[in-house]
């Protein structure tokens, strides 16, 4: 389901192309690098998020997932580690996988994704690890499925974006980055989502760390 | 040599103190069991709201003319202002040739769920004491309004349609307006004007904040909301001697027809209440869980009272600057009285969420929707 | 090259603006209510400090006095003295800001005129000299505005502009050399200040039915509306100033 390649890109500190069902996306981190004057933070690390879409310019729509990418990134950052600094995450959408303007679900999870591995890729220090999913519920019976097709999501009655915060190698769930649902549902289901939603993430989660395994397996194979 | 240092504590007046050290002085509130703003941690705001009159199809309007203004609303919460004032358009839509025999069947679509909703283009502006292009904080304010809109079903896109009546002048040169859907009333149709084509209103929502002291979404979310609500649309008709026109053109040795358009006018008379899904009205509260630091709390008087002190709270419709500052967590809930929602939204930074507190947060939101839901 | 605003949500481009029928309008019933009587006093609502994140602000709602149907929502925020970049200023920088909040129907070569007008006029009456390298910024937010037929009527609306402007900067406690107010007459505004004596900006606009009259007698009349404005606002401030103590 899940693909990643890192260091994809030559020019940047760290890369990754992620790919996970029909959404594709390539995330750059730049950093820690000179911030311009108004970004520069006293005591921290400053972030530049950057969405451009698969298609077209930016418009709001990309502001807003570079905000909700921002809320994830932004607490699992050590960023105390590099006061008066900046760090730039790019991501260019490849592939969307949804009806782009209406949905955002699918993007935004895959946006996480890759920004994981990307930061690992460029070696800014981390607090923890990270993993997000998207996930939709459909119809009457209230079916949570993870990961939903294009046609399932266009049928789904809500729309959710879990990104978890992880610990432990990745198994233990230490607090929700994001959750975000939009369209008609309950607590019970909201719940539900979230129950379902922690499996996945842990699941996606491993996944990562094989990536980045490899990434380091290759990294140091010259020893 | 041994020069003796004095170390004196510093006091700070309390505006001083909330600017330098905003996550102290909050911290200091909280151990006192209130908030900055003298609020009890699930405290909400009163908000006052009125359709400002300026609307002009409200009855006591204060303008009726030379204003298209559809629905409006002035909420004020503390002392932030939202004015929103809700326009319209049409839209001609684009009916493939070969279907205009068929009758345009509406039916719910089971496969494509946002398909069945209207949308509402609404674009935020935050008064700052600045001028340039929208901010981040603006972009992002009318792009979630704008999905949370859609999917909420808030709107049925046939709420959205034009019923055009036909205008025609009698020999006396007097004018008299027919609507497909009065047909019974007034007896039959004078004439066989059909229209083979489909026009759909487009609504916009200008949302402009004043005095920015918080989290700004929930405020704009519930103007716009009781806004819509008293939101009415004008009837439309077109004038009996415009005609389904086609010009045949030929461009490059291809030949297509060209369909003018027809002019769509509005009765400045007339108006029709927009036709919302009321099951699908929500109102928006906010949340924000902040843990509480031991290191910083103020010295209690009865010693058993420290060890129940929670390690975290949750406070209730986030207020001013020391608390937006210092917070780090916030939960958003869009839901109705009885705990349909239509949006959550949950970020987790620095201090945990837990479960009790989302369930929390839920029921506190969904008492203020009723409790909302009754000012409309 | 793609001109189209990214950073608003504009909706379908192909949408027409609602044509509202002017022939069957309200405004055929009343015809009469256009004639009134030129005495007795606009009816205008102050109230000071609305905006929080400003240094001063002003909110005014005036009803005028001839035309009942003539009505002008405006909020007046001040932003300043604050600091200016770049080269040193021994004076304060003033500018305006002129928007609508609700329609937009002012026409943006005659908003533009507008400010430059208002920011003559307080040029001359602030006291710019004790603010050095430091700005300040007017924001007009025009909420409503209506005058029977026409779409606006810029007339009143600058009027109701300079009498906000003056009450944001007293709230503000910008140094200014006097309460100024303006009173217009027909489609003639005059600014005074020091009770009338001085005349601090002058607007006149085409209009037939003042062509005929001495531009003397035309200041005289605006002078009488300014000694009402005047009146009405100060009387404003004594009251908040007594209450607040």
């Amino acid at each position: 389901m899940l693909s990643a390649q890192t260091g994809i890109l030559e020019q940047v500190d760290g890369s990754c192309k992620l790919q996970c069902g029909e959404t594709t996306v390539i995330c750059s981190v730049t950093g820690p690098i000179e911030p311009k004057a108004r970004q520069e933070l006293p005591a921290q690390l400053a972030l530049e998020i950057v969405v451009r879409p698969c298609r077209g310019v930016p418009s709001t729509r990309e502001k807003l997932l570079e905000d909700q990418v921002r809320g994830v990134i932004t607490p699992v950052l050590a960023r105390y580690l590099y006061p008066r600094q900046l760090a730039q995450v790019c991501f260019q959408i490849l592939e969307s996988g949804e009806p782009e303007e209406n949905y955002s679900v699918k993007e935004l999870s895959a946006c996480i994704n890759a920004a994981f591995v990307a930061i690992v890729d460029a070696g800014i220090g981390l607090k923890f690890s990270f993993a997000s999913v998207p996930l939709s519920v459909l119809g009457e019976d209230e079916q949570i499925c993870v990961d939903p097709s294009q046609t399932d999501l266009i049928k789904s009655s809500s729309t959710h974006v879990l990104a978890l915060q992880l610990a432990a190698g990745g198994q233990k769930v230490e607090n929700i980055l994001l959750f975000e649902s939009y369209g008609d549902f309950t607590e019970k289901s909201m719940l539900q989502v979230l129950q379902s939603g922690e499996k996945a993430c842990v699941e996606t989660a491993l996944e990562l760390r094989k990536v980045i395994q490899h990434k380091i397996q290759q990294d140091f194979v010259w020893r | 040599m041994a020069e003796s240092v004095e170390i004196r504590p510093m006091t700070f007046h309390r505006e001083v103190l909330a600017r330098i050290a905003p996550d102290l002085y909050m911290q200091r509130h909280l151990s006192l069991g209130l908030r900055p703003s003298l609020r009890a941690f699930e405290e909400f705001r009163n908000v006052e709201i009125s359709d400002g009159r300026l609307s002009c199809a409200s009855e006591d309007s204060i303008n009726r003319e030379g204003n298209n203004i559809l629905g409006s609303n002035v909420l004020k919460c503390g002392k932030t202002m939202v004015i929103t004032s809700i326009t319209g358009g049409v839209v001609e839509e684009n009916i493939p040739v070969k279907s205009e025999e068929n009758e345009i069947v509406e039916s719910y679509n089971e496969t494509d769920r946002a398909a069945n909703f209207g949308q509402v283009y609404p674009v935020v502006e935050v008064e700052r004491g600045r001028v340039g292009a929208p901010t981040d904080e603006e972009m992002t304010l009318s792009q979630r309004i704008y999905n949370c809109i859609l999917h909420s079903g808030l709107v049925p896109k046939t709420a959205l349609d034009v019923a055009v009546g036909v205008r025609s002048t009698d020999a006396e040169g007097k004018t008299t307006i027919t609507y497909s859907d009065e047909q019974e009333a007034d007896g039959a149709l004078p004439t066989t004007f059909k229209f083979r084509r489909k026009w759909t209103y487009t609504l916009y929502a200008k949302i402009q904040v004043f005095s920015r002291d918080g989290p700004l979404f929930e405020l704009c979310w519930n103007s716009l909301l009781y806004a819509l609500a008293n939101t009415k649309i004008p009837r439309a008709f077109v004038d009996e001697r415009t005609t389904d026109l086609k010009i045949p053109i030929s461009m490059r040795g291809r030949s297509a027809a060209i369909r003018e358009t027809f002019d769509i006018i509005c009765d400045p008379t007339s108006f029709l209440p927009l036709r919302l899904n009321t099951s699908n009205k929500a109102f928006a509260s906010n949340f924000a869980v902040i843990d509480l630091d031991p290191e910083v709390q103020l010295p209690k008087d009865d010693d058993d009272m420290q060890d129940s002190m929670p390690s975290s709270v949750l406070l209730a419709d986030i207020q001013g600057e020391a608390e937006e500052a210092s917070v780090t967590s916030t939960i958003s809930v869009v839901t109705d009285g009885v705990g349909n929602l239509k949006h959550f939204k949950a970020v987790g930074g620095s201090s945990k969420i837990t479960m009790d507190m989302m369930r929390n947060s839920i029921k506190l939101a969904k008492l203020r929707a009723s409790d909302l839901d009754r000012k409309c | 090259m793609n001109i189209t605003d990214r950073r608003r949500i504009l909706g379908p481009a192909n949408a027409k603006p609602l044509v509202f029928d002017k022939s069957m309008g309200p405004a055929q019933r009343g015809e009469s209510e256009e004639v009134s009587s030129e005495t007795g006093n606009d009816a205008m609502y102050i109230e000071n400090g609305i905006v929080g994140n400003s240094n001063g602000s002003s909110y005014l709602e005036v009803k005028s006095r001839i035309n009942d149907k003539n009505c002008t929502l405006l909020l007046t925020s001040v932003y300043g003295p604050r600091p200016s970049r770049g080269a040193f200023n021994a004076k304060a920088t003033l500018s305006v800001q002129f928007r609508e909040v609700t329609l937009e129907k002012i026409p943006a070569g005659q908003l533009r005129e507008v400010c430059t007008f208002l920011t003559n006029i307080f040029n001359a009456v602030v006291n710019l000299e004790r603010y050095p390298k430091s700005g300040i910024d007017i924001f007009l937010s025009l909420i409503h505005s209506s005058s029977g037929p026409q779409d606006y009527e810029l007339e009143s609306i600058i009027t109701t502009c300079v009498n906000g402007i003056t009450l944001a900067f007293v709230d503000a406690g910008i140094e200014i050399l006097d309460t100024v107010s303006a009173g217009m007459y027909k489609k003639n505004i005059t600014a005074f200040m020091k009770n009338g004596t001085e005349v601090v900006g002058f607007w006149k606009d085409d209009d037939d039915n003042s062509a005929s009259e001495g531009i003397m007698d035309i200041v005289e009349k605006c002078k009488e509306h300014y000694l009402q404005n005047r009146k009405t606002m100060i009387e404003y401030m004594i009251r908040s100033s007594k209450s607040s103590n």
